[in-house]
């Protein structure tokens, strides 16, 4: 379970949000530059809120002036908009970066669709294949926490409807909480149990879809 | 001609070397450390940094002649704790070769080093990488090319290195004479045979490293193509 | 915006610099002085600004002065150089140039001459106090033009080699460029004792001059300065040479430590 509540000035406005995410798909949504990811940077430490707690499951990794946990500590997988593939590392080690189990890594990759791609560098490949190695890459880690900053985005309809899919797949898998950013509305129903309404640095509605199971 | 002693060039190509390799890793590891992050007077540091690219290299050499001299803050304390001294010796080649050349390495890893996506250095970090380890295996992977044209530069700058040389080091025959100061000495007596000896040996240093460094990011740069 | 920008810098930087061209060639048209220049040997500077500000309050002529060590100014002159009149601190250079026939051939004069002097910091202390006497344990570094391109370095030579003392010194001597390194490198007390004219150390409060060398220990220091065969004001460099022999000139050259 991820708790957070943290304050940060952003340049045009105070980001205040508070949320718990249990073992649920959460969507963050609202227009660009409402705080959806510095929300998710202070989750993953890239930077630190100006005061507040967050902790996720017993481990708290952020409290003001007493605790902020370096990210390499928090467990924490992310997959970045421009999926962030170390362009230098074929398929294979970019995955195998975070963990040496061989067995795990053909593993994931065979989940995933992917293990056709193992020798190929990112700029040979496909955007949906990237956002698959993205991910892969981010579970690979074994993370307790799956961030994913609109990781959708740039996809055509058909490969969307199948990372989709994707996505459900691996939450059922893992069982961890995820929170993933979205600017479309059909994604957030399809995807969350709950959708948080963001705009200007609040979170003013919460949305629930469906239960978590 | 004058009997041509050889000393010269390889006085240059190893005080070069020396100063690139120092420069080389003090530049590549300041540079890391300020060009991702913001901090109060940053500028500050920076423009001493960029300072002597902009000085005339005689006024660097002026300056290093009054720090590192036998009654200069570092000049003194090198002395008297382990007895060396730097002024009038090819200590002192290297050391006007570092100060002189120092920008032209520390501007390209600082460009290098902005140019890739920090977000590909963030993902080592959330999947448990340790500083050391991303910086070996991503950041100076991919400031790499970037890196190398800053070694080239500061080779060649450390290679034509005059001013401030002839004035920390002074000319001493086989010890400080490198052949910028060989080229000048031979100028000035008149011996043009001389001068244009050296000349033609440091031109085609200078432009076969940089032939060089072209040739090979040609090459490279198709490798680590990165789609935006 | 950026491009907006840069377009506006050239925009500036044409404009200054046709403005600047423009008044340049309106002073040439205005001015109807001659313009006298003068390569001198760089040791004279201070002496020359002082005779040109008088030479110039009482004669309608300009002098302007290229400063440099004589080898330098011989080669430009080589090279063709619009030069009027030379001076030269080597008599070397200037026989090469009336070889080569770019001189005036009677236009030859000696302007003044110079002593070399033994020096050291203000600071510094040694037992001995001349030439002779000079006790190389003493010293770890001497500083010296170089004999091969600056005069002061090959007289000092000459003065130690007749003394027997070239040998044993020149381990520890350091070349320097030209005198001005050599002062720089006892005023910082790196080096523990110099070699130069007593007009250049004259010119610095940190100098101690400890001896002259006897005269008879070198070749006489002599500033030749003849003009220049290709001068198109010769009519105009001749007065000006024929004022810098007068005793008014002279003087000057005494009070900044040269000797006529």
């Amino acid at each position: 379970m991820l708790f957070v509540d943290i304050e940060k000035q952003l340049p045009h406005f105070l980001l205040r949000a508070t949320l718990q995410v249990n073992n649920e798909i959460v969507v963050l949504s609202g227009p660009s530059g409402a705080g959806k990811s510095s929300i998710l940077n202070s989750i993953a430490g890239l930077t630190s809120p100006d005061s507040g707690t967050i902790s996720l499951n017993e481990t708290l990794l952020y409290e003001e002036n007493k605790t902020d946990l370096p990210i390499q500590k928090r467990h924490i997988g992310y997959v970045f908009q421009d999926y962030a593939l170390f362009p230098h590392m074929t398929v294979w080690k970019n995955i195998a970066y975070a963990i040496k189990d061989e067995s795990f890594i053909k593993q994931l990759l065979q989940e995933l669709g992917i293990n056709h791609l193992t020798d190929k560098y990112p700029h040979e490949i496909s955007g949906g294949e990237k956002q698959r190695v993205a991910l892969a890459r981010a579970i690979a880690a074994e993370p307790k926490l799956l961030l994913l900053d609109e990781p959708f985005s740039a996809l055509d309809d058909d490969t969307r409807t199948r990372s989709h899919e994707q996505l459900i797949h691996i939450h059922k898998r893992w069982r961890i909480p995820i929170i993933l950013v979205t600017h479309s509305k059909d994604e957030a129903r399809k995807l969350a149990h709950r959708v948080l309404h963001m705009k200007d640095g609040t979170i003013y509605r919460t949305e629930q879809i469906k239960e978590s199971s | 001609m004058s009997e041509l002693h050889l000393s010269p060039l390889w006085l240059s190509l190893k005080t070069a070397s020396i100063a690139t390799v120092i420069v080389f890793i003090i530049a590549v590891f300041l540079a890391r450390l300020l060009s991702r992050n913001d901090f109060f007077g940053k500028s500050v540091i920076e423009a001493i940094i960029m300072l002597p690219l902009v000085l005339p290299p005689t006024v660097v050499g002026f300056g290093l002649l009054y720090i590192f001299g036998k009654n200069g803050p570092i000049g003194k304390l090198l002395h008297e704790t382990f007895n060396v001294q730097i002024v009038f010796t090819w200590y002192a080649v290297i050391i006007a070769a570092i100060v002189v050349a120092f920008p032209l390495m520390y501007q390209s890893a600082s460009a290098a080093f902005q140019k890739y996506d920090i977000n590909v250095e963030n993902a080592a970090y959330t999947m448990g990488a340790s500083k050391w380890r991303v910086f070996w295996t991503i950041s100076f992977p991919l400031a790499w090319p970037g890196l190398l044209a800053g070694i080239v530069l500061t080779f060649a700058r450390a290679l034509g290195e005059f001013g401030a040389t002839l004035m920390l080091a002074g000319f001493i025959p086989n010890v400080t004479d490198t052949i910028p100061l060989a080229i000048y000495f031979a100028v000035e007596s008149g011996d043009t045979q001389l001068a244009t000896f050296w000349v033609a040996i440091i031109v085609s240093l200078g432009f076969f490293a940089i032939l060089w460094l072209n040739w090979w990011s040609r090459k490279n740069m198709m490798r680590y193509k990165q789609k935006k | 915006m950026k491009k907006g920008t840069l377009i506006s810098y050239l925009i500036i930087f044409m404009s200054v610099f046709l403005i600047s061209c423009s008044s340049a060639t309106e002073q040439n048209d205005q001015d109807e002085d001659v313009l006298i220049t003068v390569s001198a040997a760089i040791s004279l500077t201070d002496a020359l600004e002082d005779i040109k500000q008088i030479y110039e309050n009482e004669n309608d002529v300009s002098i302007s002065f290229n400063l440099a060590g004589s080898g330098t100014l011989a080669q430009q002159i080589q090279q063709g150089a619009p030069t009027d009149l030379f001076i030269s601190a080597n008599e070397e250079w200037m026989d090469t140039l009336s070889e080569e026939d770019l001189m005036v051939e009677d236009s030859y004069e000696i302007l003044t001459k110079n002593k070399l002097v033994l020096i050291t910091h203000q600071a510094t202390d040694f037992s001995f106090d001349t030439f002779d006497t000079i006790n190389s344990e003493e010293i770890e570094q001497i500083a010296v033009g170089n004999p091969e391109t600056v005069p002061a370095g090959a007289y000092t030579k000459e003065a130690l080699e007749s003394m027997d003392l070239w040998d044993e010194l020149s381990e520890k001597v350091v070349y320097a460029k030209d005198v001005r390194q050599v002062l720089t490198y006892i005023e910082s007390q790196n080096a523990d004792i110099g070699f130069v004219y007593e007009s250049d150390a004259m010119s610095s409060d940190d100098i101690h001059i400890i001896d002259t060398a006897p005269s008879d220990s070198h070749e006489p220091i002599v500033y030749p300065m003849m003009i220049v065969k290709d001068s198109e004001h010769i009519e105009a460099t001749e007065d000006f040479a024929q004022f810098l022999t007068s005793k008014e000139a002279q003087e000057i050259f005494e009070n900044y430590g040269f000797s006529s």
